[in-house]
């Protein structure tokens, strides 16, 4: 039986306590700085080199303070990536609990719109993971270090990006699920 | 520390599962303007949190510190959200969805991974033109509207929390 999911009240007051904590710990949200680690760290297993002049070069993700402190300056494993890892866990722990069952390959919705040729929606996902990645590094953090760390924290640059967020992907949602007129 | 990270990440995982942020569905009907209920989750997050966040700090607890407010941020914002709309999760749920064992969830990560690469090249001409150019520091909306911090925090708490409230008494669409 599968639970029912929590209202966006009890969820928002949840994450908001979770989120109030962090800043005690003096520590922030923030994933996508550990995506710059995690890669950086493959690539040093081929290149060190390449990872002297590329990686190390730009920001560390949504932890990141002013431009300058924000290089990535080491390849440790750090709070923020240990975030990112708790996340894996807890998402499984909570599907197992709630008995969510096995994933499915492709969305709902998207195989009601556009059928069940799940390649396309692989190809789809690949195109806009790499997408994410460009402007979220580009930004200097995502959801997580913007919207949700920034703008609690009353960061101009953290409700600019989510803005900036919704004002792309919105129109790209509409654009994807376009519907054929049947009349 | 490190404990506390997984301990956070597990918490944060556990919410972002329950509440259905893992769920292309949920985010694409956000998108689409048609259930918002995961961005009321998230803005009501963030009001939470002000009100939490600065009374700690008025209390002389913990410092904040936020990140600069340059035109990448809204190139970047503009880019990432195209992404979003095509992946339908963002960096951190694609993390929770791939434990969930959404098949999808891995092409994205793997997506994600590649545009990390990518991103390793492009970022000194990048930073060059719209992180140096322009770059206001770590602008925050206290500054811009000369009050006082709480006093910023608790307007923007109130002002969240009745927008999410109003957000409920809009038709919800069907999908």
């Amino acid at each position: 039986m599968k639970t029912k999911r929590w209202s966006w009240f009890k969820g928002g007051v949840i994450l908001g306590a979770l989120n109030t904590f962090i800043y005690y710990l003096g520590q922030r949200l923030g994933t996508s700085g550990a995506y710059t680690k995690t890669v950086a760290k493959a690539t040093e297993f081929f290149s060190p080199e390449l990872v002297k002049a590329t990686f190390l070069a730009q920001p560390g993700g949504c932890d990141a303070g002013p431009v300058d402190a924000a290089m990535l300056t080491d390849l440790r494993v750090d709070w923020q990536w240990m975030v990112v890892l708790g996340i894996f866990i807890g998402a499984f722990i909570a599907r197992k609990l709630t008995g969510g069952g096995a994933g499915p390959a492709i969305p709902d919705t998207w195989k009601a719109r556009f059928g069940n040729r799940s390649w396309i929606r692989y190809v789809q996902g690949f195109a806009g993971g790499v997408l994410l990645l460009l402007g979220t590094r580009l930004a200097g953090g995502c959801t997580s270090g913007h919207v949700i760390s920034g703008t609690s924290r009353l960061a101009v640059s953290g409700l600019t990006f989510g803005l900036a967020a919704f004002a792309a992907g919105i129109p790209t949602a509409l654009i994807i699920f376009k519907q054929r007129r049947t009349d | 520390m490190l404990f506390w990270g997984l301990l956070a990440g597990v918490a944060f995982g556990y919410i972002l599962q329950r509440v259905g942020a893992l769920e292309y569905d949920n985010i694409l009907k956000m998108l689409r303007l048609q259930d918002l209920r995961i961005a009321q989750f998230m803005f009501f997050s963030v009001a939470v949190s002000l009100v939490g966040i600065y009374t700690l700090n008025t209390l002389g607890v913990g410092a904040i510190s936020v990140l600069p407010f340059h035109p990448g941020i809204i190139v970047g914002g503009l880019v990432f959200g195209v992404g979003f709309g095509l992946a339908g999760y963002c960096p951190g749920t694609v993390i929770g969805a791939m434990a969930e064992g959404k098949k999808d969830a891995l092409y994205v990560f793997a997506g994600a991974l590649a545009g990390t690469f990518l991103y390793a090249f492009l970022h000194s001409p990048l930073k060059t033109m719209l992180i140096d150019k322009g770059n206001m520091g770590p602008l925050t909306f206290d500054q811009l509207l000369g009050l006082s911090p709480l006093l910023t925090a608790l307007i923007f708490a109130t002002a969240i929390t009745a927008g999410m409230f109003l957000v409920d008494k809009l038709p919800r669409g069907q999908a």
